[in-house]
């Protein structure tokens, strides 16, 4: 079984982006896929309405394949609103914030609060850049920021905070705190390097699609990792994290 | 089918595991690659690459290996140590690393080493960036860009260029440039952005110009690997 966390449609490309996640689903034997949607940077409420609809009519349209993380943009506020909606009303299984907001500002604590009491895991983008860096980036310090503040809460961080050797430096320790290998940097030695930081148990398998899916297939198949570290990683951790403990 | 884009040694940045000949040879022989185009990837740290290129020499022979120099077209008399290795070790190529020692490709100094490059080889390989840049560590890269690119191949190399580690908006971007020249190439292990790059590039036309290059030891070898299997299932080499 192969359970992808973490995937997107694009806004202004959704429709051929359906298509192209659709057919690496079949060609890789995909099965679940976790979509945001995603837009510009610092969208309006209107637009985050838009994004969830779409994740929405893709699921609805593919069950059981195609499941969701509704994008929730803490500096709305409505964003308690948009996290009932997506949750209760649009039966996603998670949260997804971007780049509007560093994870650990005070105004993410009410979803964060939210996802705890549901029992869902908080997908946060977070990536260390050496250039480019967005000023509203997440990086693996702000997820331990956020993951001390709230230890029951479920963490997913991102592409392994991007720079890896930064991002698994900052959540080691932190058992509420998996980390998905989800985009195109494949590095030679990135899981054996993850595997020895956090361990098999709280790695996620995550393409980043619409980006291709190749990158993390080679992490997971070629990095000469036994099987039950690399179920661990394409199911098993990912239903674990998805369970609704503490509703 | 020939790996054009490896190398051998160890990245000053982080741990390398897999980073001898040896190694190379158990991952080339996993996935049926015959041969290589390997280059030293310690000279390019080199104050003199020759240095590195001279034990990568050693390490090679006997082995189906070619080697690919180091060459800094920006440090003094390029062609002393063209010389120096053609009289010591046989070579197939020059490998020049412009994100890292900072020279540009559009400029007189670079069309005059093209030139003479082409005394000494008929395979030349620019490597347009080494990691991502957004993990770049102690050192910034200055990645060329398209105009650069594209002007350097309008002047062009006599024998065969190799452009290495674009992306996949790039190889788009410079495709007139690329299919302009019957002996301009590009590797494909930086083209991971989309779902079906390989697919992209070969309804564009562009496909039948991509050599598989693995950049082994710093990227995941499966992933250039998996790219050149969908690039085949296209139609194309």
């Amino acid at each position: 079984m192969i359970i992808d966390i973490h995937a997107h449609t694009w806004f202004a490309t959704y429709l051929e982006d359906r298509r192209s996640v659709l057919s690496a689903c079949s060609r890789h034997g995909f099965d679940r896929v976790y979509i945001s949607t995603l837009g510009v940077y610092n969208p309006s409420p209107k637009d985050i309405a838009a994004y969830n609809a779409i994740t929405h009519g893709f699921m609805e349209e593919n069950p059981g394949l195609i499941r969701g993380f509704v994008t929730v943009d803490p500096v709305h506020p409505d964003c308690l609103e948009v996290f009932k909606q997506g949750i209760f009303r649009q039966g996603m299984e998670g949260v997804k914030i971007w780049v509007s907001c560093l994870c650990d500002d005070p105004r993410v604590n009410p979803l964060a609060e939210a996802c705890i009491r549901e029992g869902l895991p908080l997908l946060i983008h977070a990536f260390k850049k050496a250039t480019g860096q967005l000023p509203f980036e997440t990086t693996g310090v702000h997820v331990r920021s956020l993951a001390l503040r709230y230890p029951e809460l479920k963490i997913i961080m991102a592409h392994m905070g991007g720079d890896l050797y930064h991002g698994l430096r900052c959540i080691d320790d932190l058992p509420n705190v998996w980390t998905d290998i989800s985009g195109t940097l494949c590095g030679n030695d990135d899981m054996q390097y993850a595997m020895g930081m956090v361990g098999e148990g709280r790695i996620l398998f995550g393409t980043d699609m619409p980006a291709s899916p190749h990158a993390a297939l080679a992490r997971v198949e070629g990095s000469g990792l036994g099987d039950a570290a690399r179920e661990r990683i394409y199911y098993r951790n990912a239903l674990e994290i998805l369970e609704r403990k503490g509703r | 089918m020939t790996d054009h884009n490896c190398l051998s040694g160890r990245w000053p940045f982080k741990k390398t595991r897999s980073h001898t000949v040896a190694d190379l040879a158990e991952i080339h022989g996993k996935y049926g690659i015959a041969t290589g185009m390997v280059a030293s990837l310690e000279a390019i740290f080199y104050r003199h690459p020759f240095e590195g290129d001279l034990d990568l020499s050693r390490e090679l022979k006997g082995t189906p290996y070619m080697q690919v120099l180091c060459i800094n077209p920006a440090e003094p008399f390029p062609r002393k140590d063209m010389q120096r290795a053609r009289d010591n070790f046989p070579f197939h190529g020059i490998r020049v690393y412009p994100s890292l020692h900072g020279f540009p490709l559009d400029g007189t100094m670079f069309a005059e080493f093209m030139d003479l490059a082409g005394e000494y080889t008929g395979n030349l390989y620019i490597s347009c960036r080494m990691n991502d840049v957004r993990l770049d560590h102690l050192v910034s890269q200055r990645v060329p860009g398209v105009e650069e690119l594209g002007k350097m191949l309008g002047k062009g190399f006599g024998g065969n260029t190799y452009l290495l580690n674009l992306k996949l908006e790039e190889v788009l971007a410079l495709k007139d440039w690329i299919m302009g020249n019957e002996n301009v190439f590009f590797d494909i292990c930086e083209i991971k952005q989309m779902i079906s790059p390989m697919e992209k590039l070969y309804n564009e036309g562009v496909g039948e110009r991509a050599v598989f290059g693995s950049f082994h030891p710093l990227n995941n070898f499966l992933c250039a690997y998996m790219n050149f299997k969908e690039l085949s299932g296209c139609g194309t080499k």
